[in-house]
């Protein structure tokens, strides 16, 4: 089966597209672009990075603007599956929703009208569990983007690992955090993993931090050979 | 320990027994001898010899008490005594007398029934004798009023016959003046004390006798002996002739309701649940085999059993074993030894009935004002509020850097125990603040961190709490952005109307009390019909309403944004001082459908920075604490006196002649105060007797504001400059 995957180059939609490289042919990446600092669906610092990913895994990529307003990037969003349908042919769509049911719902909605699969590998996947995995199977991420309290200046352009991973254990026992970011706490960009062919490096990234947001903006990244 | 033994066998036996008991609290101000009359029925009870009646001061068992020569903490004893061919078991509280142990009072308060009013003959009614009796009276505490130390007046004044009569009459009539002037009504039904009936009694615990005017009838001592007996210095005489605890019991035993009448009347006063409750009517009726109802009053750590906590059976028979709900804590614990105090000593006992003050272990999540109930939905008990507040602060540190972590276990555990006490824990820093009522409590507490935790520490010199507040409101509301920008919320900030701030300061009313009974207080009190229908949360002397209506999820965030104005107004915007007087109104709020995305990660710091932010936009203004002053000096040492209370910011506020002294009341912020004791004392050569009482916050000098908000958030490490409210809405 032809897949698209949703994708924004954080670590959901990577190890989203992993899942689902096993399950059939990803045959292109669908990156919506939001202008919108606060979008509700698109995670968005970052963003334009993802074509570095989509090289690095050798998939390509379809990249569609939005202007990110509450309900009408969900039309764009609809306009941009219909788009991948028409170039790559695929038949169902990949999500890396875990909890969120926000996102999850319309993104099936959208599915159903195009009658398309809608399959969503991540949800309900214990989030711990799931960040213990990607260290575990030799994927790098960064974490590009923190929205909690009481999540400091520390978070921004650290590296997940189970120092970290401890760290988010508490929290979420403490403060309800989500340890995958589901609640939008946090945002992550992947330098590097097992789909990888070549691997990221950034060269310049700057960091704001002020009240409990905190980003971290890559400015310069190129691929290097692995 | 025998005799202990066979005395805690006849407690047991008259436990059951509510008509038969009296809990009393033996309550004055400081010095005049409450430690010492305790002795008197204690010696009546047996359980101390005659002979060292009024000097062992047996409630003082600390060394710390006796080596100071005052009392520190309330002591708990169970006795028997007779009276009229009938067995009376007595629970007495000793309570300490200087105002910074006065927390102890305001909550024995709550564990008794009546009160022993101790004055002494030649001092008279002093500040601590108005608190304590205005605290009684609170709780519906039942007064009777022991003049002691009438010796003095005969040894030391040298007054005639006639002159002592009129002092003491005079003495009767103030204390009445005080009881009418605090409550009328009560005054009116009879809550008077009235030499003629016998609710007054006078006397000398130090010598171990008293008279009351209906025990002079089988004494054949009156005042015209007890005169003639001081003359001639024959004191034994008359404590064999008219012993202090006959009278004292004699008072006590007809006068001081029983738990079976007082509880009729005073559940009501301190419980605000439903009236036609199962609950209530058990606790009205003292019901032994109804559900618990425990109020806990104290905590203390038994080196063996661990914590101890002590407080008033309203319902219900205590055993151990028993599965209890603690208020406000989800699981319930269980009851591991039920037990009586006896001084220093605790003693177990089967099982504790409806009417009599426990000593309880196994209650681990227990605090101080905790109510303890076999019902899980139980309507707690209204707080224990004391009127003063803590104003002084001292920096804590351990010598040792291994004790570090110990020294927060050891802070907690203090702060557990002693509810005046505001410990504030910094393990980033290691100094750790420890807030408390004064000087004298500070440095207790700090001298037995080292003698009974083990902790070696070094304390900073005292500073003082000050208060954060506004003086103007909000233009408009103020947005508060969760950090992912996914929850919205709209607050106005506004100043709370002064009497409704005293009516929570006072506890008159609280999150406690039905929704109606709440809302009519505080409309009573001048606040607005819609506000008061629409209040979520109380905190210190903060309220948070909310004004939205119809909003989707809003029921189960408000915890959050209850969470989130608590924290602000622990740690204020000016410089992380407590805030009071301030009303937040949540105007309107935008939340995320999805309920992850308004976890407390997002709202707590959204409603904290605006109503942050919305205080420093409401004339933001820095309060600090005031002491009334009361100094008796003889006229040629008035001049140092006065100029002592002038150089230090004080106002004087009346000036009285009594005799050849001069009464001095005076007011001056606390952060002046600091060493006046050395001060007075050379100023007055030593001559002076004085005393202080908290007096509330006021605002400081306007144009000492940005000096001392620089000189605070320094000392605690925050950047000096006065912030903005952008600080806290910036992101
Ligand atoms: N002359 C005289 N002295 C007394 C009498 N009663 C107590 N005293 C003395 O007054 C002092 C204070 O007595 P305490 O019993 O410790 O007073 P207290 O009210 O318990 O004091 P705090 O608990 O510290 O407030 C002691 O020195 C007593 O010996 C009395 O009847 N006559
Ligand atoms: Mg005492």
């Amino acid at each position: 089966m032809l897949l698209g995957v949703l994708f924004s180059g954080g670590k959901d939609s990577v190890y989203a597209c992993r899942r689902a490289m096993e399950t059939g042919t990803v045959s292109c990446l669908i990156t919506v672009v939001s202008e919108n600092p606060d979008s509700y669906m698109f995670h968005t610092p970052n963003v334009a990075w993802a074509n570095l990913i989509a090289e690095a895994v050798g998939i390509p990529q379809l990249t569609w603007p939005t202007l990110g307003e509450e309900e009408e990037e969900l039309a764009d969003l609809s306009d941009a599956i219909a788009a991948a349908v028409d170039l790559y042919g695929i038949e169902g769509v990949v999500t890396g929703a875990i909890e969120s049911v926000y996102q999850a719902v319309r993104v099936q909605r959208i599915c159903r009208d195009l009658d398309l699969w809608c399959y969503n590998p991540l949800w309900q996947i214990d989030q711990l569990e799931y960040l213990r995995l990607l260290v575990s199977e030799g994927f790098e991420v960064i974490i590009t983007g923190v929205f909690a309290y009481p999540l400091d200046e520390a978070w921004v352009g650290a590296r997940i690992d189970s120092r970290l991973i401890g760290e988010l254990e508490a929290l979420r026992d403490r403060y309800a955090i989500n340890p995958s970011g589901e609640g939008g706490e946090i945002e992550t960009f992947v330098l590097d993993g097992p789909i990888f062919k070549k691997r990221i490096e950034i060269l310049r990234a700057e960091k704001t931090y002020e009240n409990y947001r905190g980003r971290f903006l890559i400015e310069e990244a190129r691929l290097v050979d692995k | 320990m025998g005799k202990r033994k066979k005395i805690a066998e006849r407690v047991t036996a008259l436990m059951d027994k509510p008509d038969k008991i009296r809990n009393i609290g033996i309550v004055a101000h400081i010095d005049h001898g409450k430690t010492t009359l305790s002795d008197n029925l204690l010696a009546g009870a047996g359980m101390i010899s005659m002979e060292l009646a009024g000097k062992q001061l047996f409630m003082d068992f600390d060394p710390l008490e006796q080596a100071r020569g005052i009392t520190i903490d309330s002591a708990n004893v169970s006795m028997v005594h007779e009276f009229k061919g009938e067995e009376y078991l007595i629970n007495m509280i000793d309570t300490p007398g200087h105002v910074d142990f006065g927390g102890d009072v305001t909550r024995a308060m709550r564990a008794v029934d009546g009160a022993v009013v101790v004055v002494d003959a030649v001092e008279g009614a002093m500040p601590q004798t108005e608190t304590v009796l205005r605290q009684a009276l609170k709780e519906n505490v039942h007064p009777v009023l022991f003049v002691n130390k009438v010796d003095r007046l005969l040894n030391e004044l040298k007054v005639d016959k006639q002159e002592m009569q009129l002092r003491l009459g005079k003495l009767i009539d103030n204390i009445n003046k005080l009881i009418r002037g605090m409550n009328e009504e009560k005054y009116k039904a009879g809550w008077k004390v009235d030499a003629a009936e016998g609710s007054v009694a006078f006397g000398s615990a130090l010598y171990n006798w008293a008279i009351s005017v209906p025990q002079m009838k089988s004494t054949g001592i009156g005042f015209g002996e007890v005169y003639d007996y001081c003359q001639i210095g024959d004191m034994k005489t008359l404590a064999e002739r008219c012993p202090l605890y006959v009278a004292v019991n004699d008072m006590v035993i007809r006068f001081l309701p029983s738990p079976i009448k007082a509880q009729k009347e005073r559940v009501g006063v301190i419980w605000h649940g439903d009236r036609s409750s199962k609950l209530y009517k058990s606790m009205e009726s003292c019901d032994p085999a109804g559900p618990i109802a425990f109020m806990v009053t104290d905590i203390s750590v038994d080196p063996h059993a661990g914590e101890v906590a002590t407080g008033r059976l309203f319902s219900g028979t205590l055993e151990r074993g028993m599965e209890l709900s603690i208020s406000g804590v989800a699981k319930p614990n269980r009851v591991q030894q039920t037990g009586i105090f006896m001084g220093a000593d605790r003693i177990e006992v089967e099982k504790i009935p409806a009417g009599n003050i426990a000593a309880v272990t196994g209650l681990r999540d227990a605090f101080v004002g905790s109510t303890v109930s076999s019902d899980r939905d139980a309507t707690p008990f209204e707080d224990i509020k004391h009127v003063s507040e803590p104003v002084v602060t001292v920096a804590v540190e351990a010598k040792n850097t291994r004790d570090l972590p110990k020294l927060v276990e050891v802070l907690r555990q203090v702060a557990k125990e002693d509810p005046t006490l505001n410990i504030n824990i910094n393990e980033e820093t290691g100094e750790h603040l420890m807030a408390g009522m004064g000087e004298l409590h500070l440095e207790i507490v700090a001298y037995r961190i080292q003698r009974d935790k083990g902790v070696e520490i070094t304390t900073s010199p005292p500073i003082v709490v000050y208060r954060e507040s506004i003086g103007g409101k909000t233009s408009g509301a103020v947005e508060g952005k969760s950090p992912n920008h996914h929850n919205r919320f709209y607050i106005e900030i506004e100043p709370l109307l002064p009497e409704v701030v005293d009516a929570i300061k006072a506890g008159e009313v609280s999150m406690k009390m039905e929704e109606l009974e709440r809302r009519n207080i505080l409309i009573s009190k001048g606040m607005d019909k819609e506000e008061s229908r629409n209040i979520s949360g109380i905190f210190e002397s903060n309220i948070f309403i909310n004004m939205t209506k119809g909003v989707q999820y809003l029921r189960e965030t408000m915890e959050l944004m209850l969470e989130g104005f608590v924290e602000a107004t622990k740690n204020g915007p000016i410089c992380r001082e407590p805030v009071q007087g301030v009303k937040a109104k949540l105007i309107d709020v935008k939340l995320h459908e999805d309920a992850i995305h308004r976890g407390p990660a997002q709202v707590i710091p959204a409603v904290r920075q605006a109503v942050q932010a919305g205080i420093l936009m409401a004339n933001p203004t820095l309060l600090e604490p005031f002491q009334n002053v009361f100094i008796q000096v003889p006229q040629e040492q008035m001049g140092g006196a006065m100029s002592e209370i002038q150089g230090r910011r004080g106002m004087i506020l009346s000036m009285e002649t009594e005799g050849d002294m001069i009464i001095i009341k005076a007011k001056a912020p606390v952060s002046e105060l600091f060493g006046f004791a050395g001060a007075i004392r050379g100023a007055t050569e030593g001559r002076s007797l004085w005393s202080t009482e908290f007096a509330g916050f006021e605002p400081i000098p306007p144009a000492a504001m940005v000096e001392t908000v620089r000189q605070i958030r320094g000392r605690k490490g925050l950047k000096t400059e006065m912030p903005k409210p952008s600080d806290y809405l910036k992101a």
